[in-house]
């Protein structure tokens, strides 16, 4: 295991707060879950597919990666 | 290279003993070959003989067609997110699983992660209808168990989820997982989910066997 040390503004940080509370991780937890995820979305943006996000009610959307 | 492995114990129902095997992190290309060339052909002959009637149906392999490269390759599309685990014994590939720690959360406990055992398979030799006689007991629950210790590490509390074949539904129920309607989105197939008390129990039952593979 490797240590690394982050900078984070005081939003950033309340926001890593926020949602490791909410799912019940650690932080280290969430930002590995984080890491996991993004690595899935842009290995496949990378091979030229789209992300879309559905819901029963409204037609797909394609998601929009800033 | 090298891959992470620890000693496990299999038990030889034939003499009821323990005997030592390993745990590896991550397949190796003997393992693809033993599923290749050992496990397959056992899976085939046995699906024939339930066509020829010279089996009951309940044998039939529900498994026979999963192929274990197609998974890696899927797996290395998300590295960080899969992983697999292979136990092997006496020179032989024993069980092998692929669990996956992406986006996936509780039904149990809405909102929050687990994580998911995409497969699971044990040897054929290691089942009780291909043979008739079962060779090791105990890779079924060991590959769970590493399921749950993973999910521990990862900070998902022990939480795993997963899609059960109709005939590993009552490994899945004596494991005391909570049972879920047949999912449309999952050809069918009922979901079971361990929730972090179980998870907890499960381990502390497992390190009083002694059978743990710490």
């Amino acid at each position: 295991m490797k240590t690394l040390t982050l900078k984070l503004k005081e939003d950033e940080m309340d926001a890593i707060d926020s949602m490791a509370g909410k799912k019940g991780l650690t932080k280290t937890a969430l930002i590995k879950q984080a890491l996991r995820v993004f690595q899935v979305i842009d290995q496949r943006l990378e091979r030229g597919e789209k992300l879309f996000l559905e819901s029963d009610k409204e037609d797909k959307a394609e998601l929009l990666l800033l | 290279m090298s891959r992470p492995c620890q000693e496990v114990h299999l038990k030889d129902t034939e003499s009821g003993t323990l005997v030592p095997a390993v745990l590896c992190e991550g397949l190796s290309d003997q393992n693809l070959k033993d599923y290749e060339h050992l496990w397959r052909p056992l899976l085939l002959d046995n699906a024939i003989r339930v066509l020829l009637r010279l089996k009951p149906i309940e044998s039939t392999p529900e498994d026979m067609h999963w192929d274990w490269r197609n998974k890696l390759v899927a797996s290395a599309q998300a590295p960080l997110a899969f992983r697999e685990y292979a136990i092997e014994c006496e020179g032989e590939t024993q069980g092998l699983m692929q669990i996956n720690l992406g986006l996936n959360n509780s039904r149990l406990e809405p909102g929050k992660p687990l994580l998911y055992v995409q497969y699971v398979q044990t040897a054929p030799w290691n089942r009780g209808k291909i043979p008739n006689r079962r060779k090791y007991a105990l890779v079924g629950t060991l590959l769970l168990m590493t399921a749950i210790r993973v999910s521990e590490e990862e900070g998902f509390n022990g939480r795993i989820g997963l899609h059960s074949l109709p005939r590993a539904e009552t490994f899945y129920k004596g494991r005391f997982m909570t049972e879920f309607e047949n999912d449309i989105t999952h050809q069918n197939l009922k979901y079971y989910e361990l929730n972090e008390k179980s998870a907890a129990g499960m381990l502390d039952n497992m390190k009083k066997m002694g059978t743990q593979h710490d």
